[in-house]
C-alpha cells in the first residue's frame, strides 16, 4: 500500500484545486478511513479566514518600511560614484567634509593624492580615443617619435585592439551617441558598430589610419582598425548587433520548412528609408534631463557563445548593415495634437476583466477573467470572447495567453494539466477545444495561419496544422535556445507580423532572430534589455519597447524589424518629471505605424496613468480625452481603442487623422 | 486608501512591472508590495510568536529585509507572483530562524508562545468566530515546522515543492510534516469536534 503521506499529499493538492473530500476518498478507498478526518480538517483550515494585522499595526509597519526605503535610496545615492575623477578629487580634498579627520600628516596624504592624480591624468590621456579632447595630448609623443624617425606628415593613429587572433569580425557592439544630446534633440541614437580586431601594425609596418566612412567596414587582409560612428556623426547611423548563432545540423532551419510566410501577408523585408528630415519644433518636447553626456565609445563585452556548436564557416564578410529607421515628418506632428478619445463605453461588467487581443479584423475581442482558485491550475483564467460592442460575451475555454489565428477563426492558448502545460485550439464560434501539443510555454500562430509556434525546453518549435486545427506534421525546432538562455520554455518572444523576425529573451539578455524562409535563423543579441511592454507595427517593420541599456538607462526604445538601430525615444525620467513615478505599461501602434500610444503607469490605479501619443521622432503629446485610461489597445482598423478602467474593459472612439 | 479596499491579488504581469520598479526603490511600488504582503507576513510570524504586537513588528522588520534584498531578486518570465512569494517567505523563514537563535543566546526574553498543549478546552466554542480563533490557536500550538507547513500550504497555496524551497526541506519531508501537522491538529481539536457533533 502506498504511504499515507504520499496519498494525503495528492489528495490535498486536489482539495486545494477544487475537489471535494468525497472525490478524494473515492479515489483511494483502501485508505479512506485514515484520510477522511485529515482531509476534513484540511478543508476546514482552507476555508478559515486567515489572520490579519490591526490597522494600527499595518500603518506602523508602513511607516517603518517607508523610512527604510528612504534610507536605502539615500545609501544608494551616496554609494554612487561622483560624476568624474575631478569631482571625486575635489570631494576628497574638501576641507568642510574632511576637516575633523585631518591629521598632522595631511601633507603626505595630499602629496600621495597629487601623485595619484598625475598618474590618473596620464593614464586618461594615454587611453583617450580619437574623438576625445585629450587626444592631441596623447598623440604628441607619438608625433615626436614619428618626426624623429622621419615619417612624413602628421599621422592620426587609431588605437588598435591588440590581439593575437587573426582578424575576424568578432562583434563587439559599441554604443555611441551619434547626435548632440540637447533638449532639442531628445532621442538618443544608439549606434552599434562592428569592431574588427586588428593587429597594431600592418605587416608592412605602416600605421593604421582612420576612416570617415559611415558604414562599418572590415577587410580580411587589412590592418585598418575602423570605428565608424565614433569619428563622424551621421544622424541615424546604425549597424549590426552582435553574434550570429549557427545551430547544429540537426536543428537547421530546413528549406522545406512549413513556415513560409505567404507573399500576400509578408511584405518585403527591405526598408523604405525616408531621408532624415529636419525636426520641427515639437508640441511638447521631452526634456532629456537624465540624458547621459556624450562619452567615448564603450565596448560592450562580447556575448557568450551559445551552447550549440558554432559553424566553422568563415565569417569574414561584413555583417549586414541596416538602414536607419524612418523619421517622422512634419505632417505627423499635427497628428499628435489632434488625436483624442471620445464616446467612451463600458464593454464588460465583471469583477476583473483583462483585455487580451483584437481579432485580426477588429470585430472581436478576447479577454480573460479570473477563475476560482479551486477550479484548476491557478495560473489559468477563463478565456472569453465578445463582439466589438461588448455583445455576445461567451466563455471559450480556460487557460493563458490566448491568441487569434490570422484568419480570426480560431483561438490558441495554453492550459495547465496533470502533464504540464499544453497548447489548445478552440474555434471562435465555440466548440470543443483540441489539444495540439504539450510541454509548451507560450504559443502563437505563424502569420500564414497553417503553423503554430511555441516555446519548449529546446527552443521555439513549429508544427504545421490542418485547416481544422489538428496536427499535420511533427514538431520541429525552429530556433534552438538550449544553452543560450536558462529555461527556454519560459522566454518571452514575439514574432513580427510579417514573420521575418522575432524578438525574444529573458531577464537581461534579448535577441532578434532573422527568420528568412529556407535559411538558418540568425540571432543578434540586443544591446538593450526589454521590460514588459513591447509592440510591433502592423507591417512588422518597427518594434517599440520599454527597455533599458547600461549606457542610457530606462525608457522607450524603437528599432527596426531585424534589430537595427535601437533608439531611445524618451527616458523614463521624463515621465517621472511629469509627476508620476512608474514605468511604461502599455504600447499600441496606430495601424499605419505613424504614431503610437504610450501609457506610463504608476502601479496604483488607472487614475495615476499618463497617456501620450508619440511619433517615431520622439515627439510626445498627451492623449486628449477623458482620464483614467489603462492598457490601451488600438483596433486594427484604427477607429477605436480598448482600454481598462476599474478592472473592466472599455472602448473609446479615436478622433483624429 | 483603507486596507479594506486594497487589492490583495495581482497578476503575474503586474507583479513583473511592480518588481522592476521596486528594484529601483520606487516608493509607490514598494508601498504596493507592502500592501500585498503585510498581512501574509504577519500571520506567518504570528503563529510562531502568538503575540500580535511582536508579530507586527517582526513582519515590518522582515519586509525591510525584503526591501534591502529586492534589487537582487531575479524577476522570472513566468509565475512571477508564486516565485516572488516563495522568495519572500524564504527570507521570512531565515529571519525567524536567526531571530530565535539570537534570543536563545541572549536568554533574557521569554518566548511569548506557549508550546504545544495536548488538548484545548473548546467545549464552549460554538460560534464560527470562536471556532476560527480556536483553530488559529491550535495551529499556533503546533511545533513551528508543522504550523509553518500548514500556513504555506493552505493559506499561501504553495505546492509541496515550493514549501520545500521556503523551509529548506525535501518535497518528501514536507509531505511527512504535513501529515504529522494535520494528525496533531486533529488530536488537539478532537474535543471541539466531539462537542460540535453532539
Amino acid at each position: 500500500m502506498r504511504q499515507l503521506e504520499t496519498t494525503l499529499g495528492e489528495c490535498l493538492d486536489a482539495l486545494l484545486q477544487g475537489a471535494t473530500v468525497e472525490q478524494c476518498l473515492a479515489r483511494y478507498p483502501g485508505q479512506a478511513d485514515e484520510l477522511a478526518p485529515l482531509l476534513g480538517l484540511a478543508a476546514q483550515i482552507a476555508q478559515t479566514r486567515p489572520l490579519t494585522m490591526s490597522q494600527a499595526g499595518f500603518e506602523r509597519g508602513r511607516s517603518r518600511v517607508r523610512a527604510a526605503i528612504a534610507q536605502a535610496r539615500a545609501e544608494r545615492a551616496a554609494a554612487a560614484p561622483p560624476h568624474g575623477p575631478i569631482r571625486a578629487l575635489v570631494a576628497r580634498l574638501s576641507p568642510q567634509e574632511h576637516q575633523p579627520e585631518r591629521s598632522p600628516t595631511g601633507w603626505l596624504d595630499a602629496a600621495l593624492l597629487t601623485a595619484i592624480g598625475l598618474a590618473v591624468t596620464v593614464l586618461v590621456i594615454m587611453t583617450s580615443p580619437t574623438n576625445s579632447p585629450l587626444y592631441p595630448l596623447r598623440s604628441l609623443p607619438e608625433k615626436a617619435v614619428a618626426w624623429l624617425l622621419g615619417t612624413p606628415g602628421p599621422v592620426e593613429i587609431v588605437r588598435p585592439i591588440a590581439t593575437d587572433h587573426p582578424p575576424t569580425p568578432t562583434a563587439g557592439p559599441t554604443v555611441t551617441p551619434t547626435e548632440p544630446l540637447s533638449s532639442d534633440t531628445p532621442p538618443v541614437s544608439i549606434t552599434v558598430v562592428t569592431v574588427a580586431t586588428a593587429t597594431p601594425t600592418s605587416p608592412s609596418g605602416s600605421t593604421t589610419s582612420t576612416t570617415t566612412g559611415a558604414t562599418p567596414t572590415w577587410t580580411p587582409n587589412s590592418t585598418t582598425h575602423v570605428i565608424p560612428g565614433s569619428v563622424t556623426s551621421p544622424p541615424t547611423q546604425t549597424a549590426v548587433l552582435t553574434h550570429t548563432l549557427f545551430p547544429t545540423p540537426t536543428t537547421t532551419y530546413a528549406p522545406s520548412a512549413t513556415i513560409t510566410p505567404s507573399p500576400t501577408r509578408t511584405p518585403s523585408l527591405t526598408w523604405t528609408v525616408e531621408p532624415p528630415t529636419t525636426t520641427p519644433v515639437p508640441a511638447e518636447t521631452p526634456v532629456a534631463t537624465d540624458t547621459p553626456s556624450p562619452r567615448p565609445t564603450s565596448t560592450v563585452p562580447p556575448t557568450r557563445t551559445p551552447g550549440v556548436s558554432p559553424s566553422p564557416r568563415p565569417t569574414s564578410t561584413p555583417l549586414p548593415t541596416h538602414p536607419p529607421l524612418p523619421t517622422a515628418t512634419a505632417a505627423r506632428s499635427s497628428a499628435l495634437s489632434s488625436l483624442r478619445l471620445v464616446d467612451e463605453v463600458q464593454l464588460t461588467r465583471r469583477e476583473y476583466a483583462v483585455f487580451r487581443t483584437w481579432s485580426p479584423d477588429g470585430t472581436f475581442i478576447l479577454f480573460t477573467v479570473p477563475r476560482p482558485p479551486e477550479a484548476g491550475d491557478p495560473n489559468d483564467r477563463e478565456i472569453w470572447v465578445m463582439s466589438r460592442d461588448g455583445a455576445d460575451q461567451r466563455q471559450l475555454a480556460a487557460g493563458q495567453s490566448p491568441t487569434f489565428s490570422p484568419d480570426g477563426q480560431r483561438v490558441a492558448y495554453t492550459a495547465g494539466g496533470p502533464a504540464g502545460r499544453a497548447v489548445w485550439i478552440v474555434p471562435v464560434v465555440g466548440g470543443e477545444p483540441q489539444r495540439v501539443v504539450g510541454e509548451a510555454g507560450r504559443q502563437a500562430f505563424w502569420p500564414t495561419g497553417d503553423t503554430l509556434l511555441y516555446s519548449t525546453v529546446e527552443g521555439l518549435k513549429a508544427v504545421t496544422l490542418t485547416p481544422a486545427g489538428t496536427l499535420a506534421g511533427k514538431p520541429e525546432v525552429r530556433v534552438p535556445l538550449a544553452g543560450l538562455v536558462e529555461e527556454p520554455q519560459y522566454v518571452r518572444w514575439s514574432v513580427a507580423p510579417h514573420g521575418g523576425a522575432a524578438v525574444f529573451g529573458a531577464g537581461s539578455r534579448w535577441w532578434v532572430a532573422r527568420l528568412a524562409p529556407g535559411e538558418t535563423p540568425q540571432l543578434y543579441e540586443l544591446p538593450v534589455r526589454l521590460d514588459v511592454s513591447y509592440a510591433w507595427t502592423h507591417d512588422g517593420t518597427a518594434f517599440a519597447f520599454a527597455g533599458a541599456a547600461e549606457s542610457f538607462g530606462s525608457g522607450l526604445y524603437l528599432m527596426g524589424a531585424e534589430g537595427s538601430g535601437p533608439r531611445l525615444l524618451v527616458t523614463a525620467n521624463w515621465f517621472s518629471s511629469r509627476g508620476v513615478s512608474g514605468m511604461i505599461k502599455s504600447l499600441t501602434w496606430a495601424p499605419d505605424g505613424s504614431v503610437l500610444v504610450v501609457e506610463w503607469w504608476s502601479g496604483r490605479s488607472s487614475e495615476d496613468s499618463l497617456v501620450y501619443v508619440a511619433d517615431r521622432a520622439g515627439r510626445f503629446q498627451p492623449l486628449d480625452g477623458l482620464g483614467a485610461h489603462e492598457n490601451l489597445h488600438w483596433s486594427p482598423d484604427g477607429q477605436v481603442m480598448a482600454f481598462h478602467r476599474n478592472g473592466n474593459i472599455w472602448l473609446a472612439h479615436v478622433e483624429g487623422p | 486608501m483603507t486596507r479594506s479596499t486594497l487589492k490583495t491579488t495581482i497578476s503575474d504581469e503586474d507583479m513583473a512591472h511592480l518588481l522592476q520598479r521596486a528594484q529601483r526603490y520606487d516608493l509607490s511600488a514598494l508601498d504596493r508590495l507592502y500592501e500585498l504582503y503585510a498581512d501574509r507576513l504577519y500571520r506567518y510570524v504570528w503563529y510562531r510568536v502568538r503575540d500580535a504586537d511582536l508579530a507586527e513588528d517582526l513582519a515590518a522588520e522582515i519586509f525591510v529585509q525584503v526591501i534591502q534584498s529586492v534589487p537582487a531578486f531575479r524577476i522570472s518570465a513566468r509565475d512571477t507572483v508564486a516565485i516572488f512569494s516563495g522568495w519572500l517567505f524564504r527570507i521570512a523563514h531565515n529571519y525567524l530562524y536567526h531571530f530565535y537563535r539570537r534570543r536563545e543566546r541572549e536568554e533574557t526574553v521569554t518566548l511569548p508562545a506557549e508550546r504545544p498543549a495536548e488538548t484545548m478546552d473548546l467545549t464552549r466554542l460554538v460560534e464560527d468566530q470562536e471556532r476560527e480563533e480556536a483553530l488559529h490557536a491550535a495551529i499556533a500550538s503546533l511545533p513551528e515546522a508543522q504550523h509553518e507547513v500548514l500556513i504555506l500550504r493552505f493559506w499561501e497555496r504553495m505546492s509541496h515543492a515550493e514549501v520545500g524551497k521556503v523551509m529548506g526541506r525535501s518535497e518528501g519531508a514536507v509531505k511527512v510534516l504535513q501529515h504529522r501537522a494535520l494528525a496533531a491538529l486533529r488530536r488537539i481539536l478532537a474535543p471541539c469536534e466531539a462537542e460540535a457533533s453532539q
